[in-house]
């Protein structure tokens, strides 16, 4: 296992920034496969923007705000998804605009906060939506955010998403954990002496 | 001596809090019975005023108001308008008067443009709008 860790901000954007200290015995190209930035690559979230919202839980209040925006409050077992995107969490405000439009401009979640698009998936205590900005923040207080695909993960205060180019930011005591998947581990070679034997002939008893 | 039930067309309630008229109630039809203290409404409409959030009406083709309770209990499917074209829709929902609020322990589905929430009921507090929907709540933003 390989780990690249960097102090208070690190960027994971498209492409890899050259910001992440390079683990000893890291190759050269960031994006070689199971590296950092091949990692930072996978690890972003992406709206599908005309994809139906749907929201479910098993309460919700809403209020008209003096704005006149509709803010809606959704507690009990939250969830939310869009397009390939799912939110879970325990408590959710989405607050809608005042013009007719029925998408909410910003969408907050908070208890245990969990964001899936594929094999990605966020965890954080405090996640923000703007849709009109096309970002997102996922935070934790007390403990840490996170953000995992597969077996790689990212461990920091705070991660920022840009929803339209599915790019990353941690911030914060970043720790990314890249493991080598048994695919891109090289062959050993093996001595002869070391190979398995030969299974018996048939009939050779 | 029992009074007879009394048949009313084209009946008018106004509600009123101090010298705000809050509350219009227009049906087709009543049948007010004095010894249950209750009438029976047909195509009935409820209007409430408020200043600064506009006007809901509430409409329903059945309807029953408790003459001592100032309570209002609408059926046969209920459909309510505000002004900046939200609507809702519910089998029956009650008006609790002492609480100025609209309950409905039905299917209820609201509706603001391409944004749809249904929920197994709901209560709406006039005073400040506000609005609690209990039990599978589902709000779905319907692409355009």
């Amino acid at each position: 296992m390989r780990i690249a860790a960097a102090a208070l901000v690190l960027t994971l954007a498209l492409p890899a920034t050259a910001e992440e200290p390079k683990a000893p015995g890291s190759p050269s190209d960031a994006k070689s496969p199971g590296s950092p930035g091949d990692a930072a690559e996978r690890l972003g979230l992406r709206f599908t923007p005309n994809a139906e919202l749907v929201i479910s839980s098993d309460e919700a209040e809403g209020i008209k705000t003096e704005k006149g925006q509709e803010s809606v409050i959704f507690s009990k077992h939250v969830r939310a998804h869009q397009g390939d995107m799912s939110l879970e969490c325990d408590w959710l405000e989405a607050v809608y605009p005042q013009s007719a439009g029925g998408r909410p401009d910003r969408i907050t979640a908070r208890g245990a906060v969990v964001i899936t698009q594929g094999e990605n998936q966020a965890r954080c205590t405090e996640a923000s939506v703007d849709n009109v900005a096309c970002t997102a923040e996922c935070k934790s207080s007390g403990t840490r955010a996170t953000l995992r695909r597969g077996a790689d993960d990212v461990e920091a205060n705070a991660i920022y998403f840009d929803l339209c180019k599915g790019t990353v930011r941690a911030v914060g005591d970043v720790l990314i954990r890249v493991r080598e998947r048994p695919s891109e581990k090289p062959a050993a070679p093996q001595p002869e002496a070391a190979k398995p034997a030969a299974p018996p002939a048939p009939g050779g008893g | 001596m029992t009074l007879p039930p009394a048949e009313l067309e084209g009946v008018i309630f106004e509600g009123y809090r101090g010298e705000l008229r809050d509350l219009s109630v227009t049906a087709k039809k009543a049948v007010v019975d004095m010894v249950g203290r209750v009438a029976s409404l047909e195509d009935v409409k409820l209007s409430f005023s408020e200043e600064s959030r506009g006007k809901l009406d509430v409409g329903a083709p059945r309807g029953e108001f408790k003459l001592d309770q100032d309570d209002f209990v609408l059926s046969g499917g209920v459909v309510g308008t505000a002004q900046e074209g939200e609507r809702f829709s519910t089998e029956a929902v009650r008006y609790v008067a002492a609480n100025r609020e609209l309950v409905s322990s039905s299917l209820v589905e609201l509706r603001r443009s391409n944004l749809v929430i249904r929920a197994d009921g709901m209560q709406l507090g006039l005073d400040e709008r506000r609005l609690r929907l209990i039990g599978k709540v589902e709000a779905r933003v319907v692409p355009r």
